[in-house]
């Protein structure tokens, strides 16, 4: 198995010329020594960029292949590509032996139903009907999340890795798309199964935050929209809970609390770590408040339940941008994966811990880079993420990191 | 800023815990693994077959993995997957291979886990017990197997058997293999041990069993009918006329007519009859529930004439007969050992009484041989026991007109059996190997005995009888030498005498090259018995003794048979002109003497003369003109 990154950025006219294009295609298959089987493209939520995803598609006509938009742009093991301008980094995975689909279906009204038919798709694409992926990489636009993974599971079992982000744009403006090679979707589920030919493929999937000892119960919740807490507006609780970090929301100033919340999200306790002598300790799945509604609710990310209790968690700089290396070290030990037998990876970084770090964020991937032994990779910045727990369980949360190793 | 380090605190502890948690399921892990891994040792260790390991290796895939059903499948001839062992009850499963399906890759070496089993095109058009129940599946290669055989755990839900139980029975696999490559090399070496045994108890050639095998059935079947009050026959087979076929037309014909026989035989006898190849071309039958001779009899008469019967072989056909002796439990011996010698004996008699025939051992033969056994027996030792003794038949001479010389007679007085001529018991010591000891005693005891009358006088010799197998020993000339040295004897007083049997024999040449030596350094040399056995003229010129002692036989017949009186002129005749001198043996009457005479024999020894002297005989100490007639 061989992994390669290539990037390219939009031309001062503001076009993705057909020769960069294809320069960035051409360095990718030389690094490949041939064709890529599995290709992946993150790339800035540009409409300038969709004409390169349907000429790269061309150009690898028997891979599979997933494009996404992230956050600004993405980060690679070959520098940042999108903070300049929009660009794209391009990632591709040659494993003749593996076997490789993907497949973009649009939700139309039935995400689930568009999830069925883009995994079964995916799977006939790998020519493995009826076998069950080593991994699911998901692209799904935000919105639907937990359906598709609950779709998922019951497609292929509960047990099969499920990885990926939710496509982002740059201002939550609804400009995300997700694509197989085709024209780019903008409420879709894209999605690729892998069969690799070589094991083990390790993951993780973590956050940079600890709970406080603030917390509540949920007792209005509308999927993503949580109207109150404790029978309390959800805005309100939330700001006293921070201090006074949405004051300006409440009063109507600005609803988009993106930015602000990122180091204060909510959690949902998932699971517990136990460890000797009964002393345990939990792990959340991560709510982003998104906005703040006239009626005092918060808009966020993931959907919750009536009596599901919230923690208000709190994170740093410095632990997010620790934590990317941090989660990829993870990954290595709970797979015995050596650093020498790394063949790649693909790491997902939530958009709001991106820019909540700012330019720290290059940190961050100095240390994924270095936990990786200066394999290739790339990170998305995305508006949701997907990972599988420590304990099996295949998650959507936010301000997560989640990612994935391949071994040589 | 509190917040803020709290927070930081609650990580550190939630990593502590994620690295414990992480430690405690990697040693959950190992610990499943080792335990996988001892039960593996377990089924190493326990299973002896391929079928009993196949079996263990399905249970242990249950402790691994949730599978509800599983079976081991390797490539059919056909070239379909096919279950050699499978938990589920019904026909064995079959699946088509697919180089391209997960089967196919599986046998490759790709393990694969089918969530959705009914999706994938092999299954669908598979074969056998839960093709329709079974929704999931795991595929594991048996890699270290060769050829490779596929391990399938079924589940009857869907994604019920995920990649994490593929993992455990990948580890788990690894064992398997090690195990059944063990009992793979276990059936070869079985089947190697088979082969072995076989060639071991079996006749390469004919297949049949071997002689090792007729006497462990026979032991067998001795204890079994002695139980049971029952009989059983051995027939022991010579082959008739095989030696000629071997020698004339090569070991390929001989080959064929002992594979046609051994065919035949087998078509001649019952499943449970044991049929062997005795060794050469004898051949040995043990007929059960054939205890009435009668019986057996006819059996075997019924098999040697299927023997008999032209054999095809390159354009020509070859016969053989076939001589075969039968001995019957119980009534020809209780044991193994017994009733083989009985059928060896009748089958020995069936050769001497013309070949091609069928004897039953029968009581006079048992008598034979107890008394053979009784000279067996008392031969060992009676040497030095002093049972044996020489006598001493005077020779006389026409030329001298009285004794010449003495032959030296061995006889035996047993204890048991009582006084035994030589050709009672010195075929037995011959056979028992005991002929050159008892050989040189006698050259030594005749010297010490005569040596007094010897010296006393001019031409007189001492005549010892030579057996063939002591004359090719490699001392028997230093022997001769030492004797008469250590008695202070001439050459010339010694006389070899060597009976015409012993000079046609394989060993011929060195026999006569001894007689040449001694005859060289001045012992005499005769060749006894002369006409009474192949009268060979070309050993009769190659022999360097100076005597020839004309048979008794012939002596017998002199005085009433012109034609014997005839033999005995021309034997004469012809020792003359080879410059030899003729001694008559067995003279008993005047008339013999007389005609004995007439025709120019040199010497006469015989009863009419004297009968033989026992060494404390004053007459061995008298002059030779007093020994006379």
């Amino acid at each position: 198995m061989k992994i390669a990154v290539e990037k390219m950025t939009l031309a001062q006219n503001g076009q993705a010329g057909p020769a960069s294009i294809d320069g960035a295609v051409n360095a990718l298959a030389r690094s490949l020594a041939g064709a890529p089987d599995f290709v992946l493209i993150q790339r800035s939520a540009d409409a300038r960029l969709d004409p390169a995803i349907q000429r790269i598609s061309a150009s690898f006509p028997n891979a599979a292949l997933i494009s996404s938009t992230s956050c600004i742009g993405a980060m690679t093991s070959v520098g940042e590509c999108g903070f300049d301008g929009p660009g794209l980094a391009l990632w591709g995975l040659r494993d003749p032996k593996g076997a490789y689909g993907a497949a973009c279906v649009a939700f139309g009204d039935d995400p689930a139903a568009a999830t069925r038919e883009a995994l079964s798709l995916a799977i006939e694409r790998a020519d493995r009907m009826g076998e069950t992926p080593n991994i699911v990489w998901l692209h799904s636009t935000p919105g639907a999340e937990e359906t598709i993974l609950r779709v998922i599971g019951e497609e292929i079992g509960e047990t099969a890795p499920i990885i990926g982000g939710s496509a982002a744009d740059d201002a939550v403006s609804g400009k995300w798309s997700v694509s197989d090679g085709g024209p780019p979707e903008q409420a879709a589920v894209a999605l690729a199964v892998l069969f690799p030919s070589t094991a083990p493929i390790a993951h993780s999937f973590q956050s940079g935050y600890a709970a406080t000892a603030r917390s509540g119960v949920v007792t209005d919740v509308d999927g993503r929209l949580i109207r109150a807490i404790n029978d309390r507006p959800a805005a309100e609780v939330y700001n006293e809970w921070t201090a006074g970090l949405i004051d300006a929301s409440l009063r109507g100033d600005d609803a988009n609390v993106f930015v602000r919340t990122s180091l204060a999200p909510l959690g949902f306790e998932v699971g517990r770590i136990v460890g000797e002598g009964g002393c345990s300790a939990p792990y959340y799945k991560l709510i982003h408040p998104e906005a703040v509604t006239p009626e005092g609710g918060l808009a966020t990310f993931a959907d919750l339940a009536t009596g599901d209790r919230v923690h208000l968690m709190s994170g740093s700089i410095d632990r997010l941008v620790a934590r990317a290396g941090k989660a990829a070290e993870e990954a290595k030990l709970r797979f015995e994966v050596r650093t020498e037998d790394i063949a790649g990876a693909l790491t997902i970084f939530c958009a709001g811990c991106m820019l909540t770090v700012g330019d720290d964020i290059r940190r961050a991937q100095q240390n994924v880079s270095a936990a990786l032994g200066g394999a290739p990779f790339v990170s998305a910045f995305t508006f949701g993420e997907q990972g599988c727990f420590l304990g099996g369980e295949n998650r959507h949360g936010n301000l997560m990191i989640s990612n994935l190793i391949f071994t040589a | 800023m509190v917040e803020t380090a709290l927070g930081a605190d609650r990580e550190a502890l939630g990593e502590l815990l994620l690295s414990l948690e992480r430690s405690r399921r990697q040693e959950v892990e190992a610990r499943a693994l080792a335990e996988t891994l001892l039960e593996g040792m377990r089924v190493l260790v326990a299973a002896e077959h391929a079928d009993e390991l196949y079996r263990g290796v399905l249970e242990l895939l249950a402790k691994v993995a949730p599978v509800e059903h599983a079976a081991v499948l390797t490539i059919s001839p056909s070239g379909a997957l096919r279950a050699v062992a499978q938990t589920m009850d019904g026909p064995p499963l079959e699946i088509a291979m697919a180089d391209q399906g997960p089967f196919g890759r599986a046998l490759g070496g790709r393990s694969a886990a089918l969530g959705d089993l009914q999706r994938v095109a092999a299954w669908r058009s598979a074969d056998g017990a839960w093709r329709r129940e079974a929704a999931s599946a795991l595929v594991a290669p048996l890699k270290l197997v060769s050829p490779t055989a596929l391990l399938v755990g079924l589940h009857s839900k869907r994604n019920a058997l995920t990649h994490q139980h593929l993992e455990a029975v990948t580890r788990f696999s690894d064992f398997a293999c090690a195990a059944l490559q063990r009992a793979r090399q276990s059936a070869v070496l079985a089947e190697s041990i088979k082969r072995v045994q076989h060639a071991a108890t079996h006749d390469a050639l004919t297949g049949l069993a071997n002689r090792q095998v007729l006497i462990e059935q026979a032991m067998q079947l001795a204890e079994e009918c002695a139980e049971k009050c029952c009989g059983f026959s051995v027939l022991h087979i010579d082959l008739d006329g095989f030696k000629a076929i071997n020698d004339s037309l090569g070991h390929a014909a001989g080959d064929r007519v002992l594979a046609v026989v051994a065919d035949r035989l087998r078509g001649a006898v019952r499943a449970d009859d044991v049929c062997a190849r005795y060794g050469g071309d004898e051949f040995a039958i043990l007929l059960r529930s054939e205890g009435d001779k009668m019986a057996a009899m006819r059996r075997a008469e019924e098999i040697r004439r299927s023997i008999s019967r032209p054999i095809a072989f390159e354009n020509n056909e070859l016969c053989v007969g076939a001589s075969i002796g039968v001995s019957v439990f119980p009534i020809d011996g209780r044991d193994c050992e017994s009733l083989i010698r009985a059928s060896d004996h009748a089958l020995l008699e069936a050769k001497t009484e013309g070949r091609n025939r069928t004897n039953l051992f029968t009581d006079a033969m048992r008598l034979r041989i107890g008394r053979q056994r009784q000279l067996e027996n008392g031969l060992i030792g009676a040497r030095e026991r002093g049972e044996l003794r020489l006598v001493y038949q005077p020779i006389y001479s026409f030329r001298a007109g009285g004794c010449c010389g003495f032959e030296a007679l061995i006889r035996w007085r047993s204890p048991s059996l009582g006084l035994l001529p030589p050709q009672e018991f010195l075929p037995i010591a011959e056979t028992m190997g005991l002929m050159p000891s008892i050989g040189q005693w006698v050259l030594q005891q005749a010297c010490a005995d005569l040596a007094p009358w010897l010296r006393a006088g001019p031409g007189r010799r001492v005549a010892v009888n030579v057996g063939s197998a002591q004359i090719v020993a490699p001392n028997f000339v230093a022997d001769v030498v030492n004797a008469a040295r250590a008695h202070d004897l001439a050459p010339s007083m010694l006389e070899l005498e060597l009976s015409e049997e012993t000079v046609v024999r394989r060993t011929a040449e060195i026999a006569l090259d001894n007689m040449t030596e001694l005859h060289e350094k001045s012992f005499q040399v005769a060749f006894d018995d002369f006409g009474a056995g192949y009268s060979s003229l070309r050993h009769l010129r190659s022999f360097p003794g100076q005597r020839l002692k004309v048979d008794r036989a012939f002596v017998s017949g002199v005085a009433r048979s012109e034609a014997d009186r005839s033999l005995v002129q021309g034997l004469v005749d012809l020792a003359r002109s080879l410059r030899m001198e003729v001694v008559a043996e067995g003279v008993e009457t005047p008339e013999q003497l007389a005609i004995c005479e007439a025709v120019g024999c040199h010497e006469i020894q015989g009863f009419y003369f004297s009968k033989p002297l026992a060494p404390s005989d004053h007459l061995l100490r008298a002059s030779p003109a007093v020994i006379s007639a």
